[in-house]
């Protein structure tokens, strides 16, 4: 990492994009402190990021399962619960909660090298979501997870905002970013090359790239968007929200039939294209 | 949710990772002494017959003491060795330690637990050889057990706090210290010193032969051991706090 600087507030989402070998686990070891940094500081909540985890935990889901593959996977909960400070008498009732949370009921007897990429990766969602920690961070949560379970982490993790908890999310899945993240931080090279507010970027002010498929009036519609691009019966255009649906409604008036509108690529996308993959 | 000592509750998961390792001094007493013990049973007309003070016992007493220096060495050796390393290579330490607790403190309890847990296996043996054969005093194995549990634990936490490959240094230092200590009068003076700085290895053998036999060790032997585990305990614990955990 080289240059790195940015602040998660409490209640924010941010998440962290970059293509392989970009930095993204690098920093996530720097927040937990795992790795310390050569030069300058990180810091959660004024102390050191090694402190405050020893003081207060985070709720961390690795990119990978690397617990040993021997235990059970409600052995596993049980252990990480001890370890997470939950009381005895507590301990039973919050595994149960979380196995069920994740649906890995059927799957608890068994030892970790029984369980499939997908059961592994719930499990460790499953440990994560033990306690109410103030700080959350997953890297690549869904790395494994079949498209069910994606949409489903998805919906524990919105379920997972609070006021005062800060959330980073490290993924490849700028989808996945744009739908949990309040803000997402490019990083490439060990550098972060944009952060992107996504909620401005998915405002109705902004220009986006709209993809237009007409079952008649093409020519009609291509009036409304000069520099549009024109491919079979669809039509690409770069416009914002207003614009968009002026030209749109000029264009039925003038006998266009128009069968979708869709945006052509995301805002992230476009962002990431432009920070990464042109350099 | 009410909230317990984390390192407290997690004590009892820390046993149980440490038995199998627990059991090995057993396995080598049981199957290296055992059939010595059993072959000179039968010439001497069986157990009860060695229980009576004569040559057969002496000879079984003999077996036993040299099992019980293989055991209780080898024992510790693998008790803590690799323990902080593997952690750390196979990246366990990411959900272990994105938990309230301190790696140095989590380790230090591993190691109490598990000397103490040594000693007290370890008093299995003399236990046992009492009810076949004869009494022979169980207190100088639970400390002799204790000292290379110490020595040798806190030598194998500082190589895996130093290393991934911790295993083949910690061999390293304990086969070159035995054997420079061993030969130190017939060395020159230089080697001598090296030998004097690496962990008293001889020493400790010299101090748990004196208690095996009943007597008293020197108190010096038994300080420069304490010390110097202590000191390389002191030595893992700190750089287990200091040094990064992802390498």
């Amino acid at each position: 990492m080289d240059g790195v600087s940015f602040e998660v507030a409490p209640g924010e989402v941010l998440g962290i994009a970059g293509p392989n070998g970009a930095g993204k686990s690098t920093l996530i070891a720097m927040l937990l402190g795992f790795l310390p940094p050569d030069q300058g500081e990180v810091t959660v909540d004024g102390s050191s990021p090694r402190a405050f985890v020893e003081r207060e935990g985070m709720s961390y889901l690795p990119e990978l399962m690397t617990l040993p593959l021997n235990w059970r996977a409600d052995e596993a909960i049980d252990r990480l619960a001890a370890l997470a400070g939950i009381a005895a008498t507590a301990r039973l009732a919050a595994r149960e909660r979380v196995i069920e949370a994740v649906g890995i009921g059927e799957h608890r007897g068994k030892r970790l090298k029984q369980l499939s990429k997908g059961n592994l990766q719930r499990l460790g969602l499953a440990q994560a979501l033990l306690t109410e920690r103030r700080v959350v961070v997953f890297d690549e949560p869904t790395h494994g997870l079949d498209p069910v379970w994606t949409t489903r982490f998805r919906d524990i993790v919105a379920g997972l905002r609070r006021p005062d908890r800060a959330m980073v999310i490290a993924s490849h899945n700028l989808d996945e970013l744009e739908r949990l993240c309040d803000r997402v931080a490019i990083i490439d090279r060990g550098r972060i090359q944009r952060v992107v507010t996504v909620r401005d970027a998915m405002g109705a002010g902004t220009p986006r790239r709209w993809r237009l498929r007409v079952a008649a009036g093409l020519d009609a519609l291509a009036a409304q968007f000069p520099g549009a691009t024109i491919a079979g019966d669809a039509l690409e255009c770069l416009a914002d929200v207003a614009a968009l649906n002026h030209g749109i409604s000029q264009a039925i008036a003038q006998g266009a039939l128009i069968n979708a509108v869709a945006p052509s690529e995301s805002s992230l996308e476009e962002a990431f294209r432009s920070a990464v993959v042109a350099r | 949710m009410t909230v317990s000592s984390p390192l407290a509750a997690y004590a009892r998961w820390q046993l149980r990772d440490s038995l199998p390792r627990l059991a090995t001094p057993l396995v080598i007493f049981l199957s290296l002494g055992l059939l010595p013990l059993w072959a000179l049973a039968r010439q001497s007309g069986g157990f009860a017959a060695m229980r009576l003070e004569g040559e057969p016992q002496a000879m079984a007493l003999v077996a036993y003491h040299s099992t019980l220096t293989l055991a209780m060495t080898l024992g510790a050796v693998l008790l803590a060795s690799g323990i902080v390393a593997l952690d750390r290579e196979r990246q366990h330490f990411r959900f272990l330690f994105s938990n309230p607790v301190a790696p140095w403190k989590y380790y230090l309890q591993r190691f109490v637990i598990g000397a103490v847990m040594f000693a007290l296996v370890m008093a299995l043996i003399p236990l046992g050889f009492g009810a076949l054969v004869a009494g022979v005093p169980v207190l100088p194995v639970i400390t002799s057990s204790l000292m290379y549990a110490l020595l040798y634990g806190s030598l194998a936490m500082l190589c895996g706090a130093l290393l991934n490959k911790d295993g083949i240094m910690f061999i390293g230092i304990i086969l070159v210290a035995g054997v420079l200590q061993q030969s130190k009068p017939m060395l020159p003076e230089w080697v001598g010193a090296v030998a004097n700085s690496l962990p008293p290895v001889n020493v400790t053998s010299t101090v748990r032969a004196a208690w095996l036999a009943g007597r008293a060790a020197d108190t010096g032997d038994v300080l420069l051991v304490g010390l110097y585990s202590l000191a390389m305990l002191a030595a893992a614990l700190v750089l287990i706090r200091r040094a990064p955990l992802a390498r």
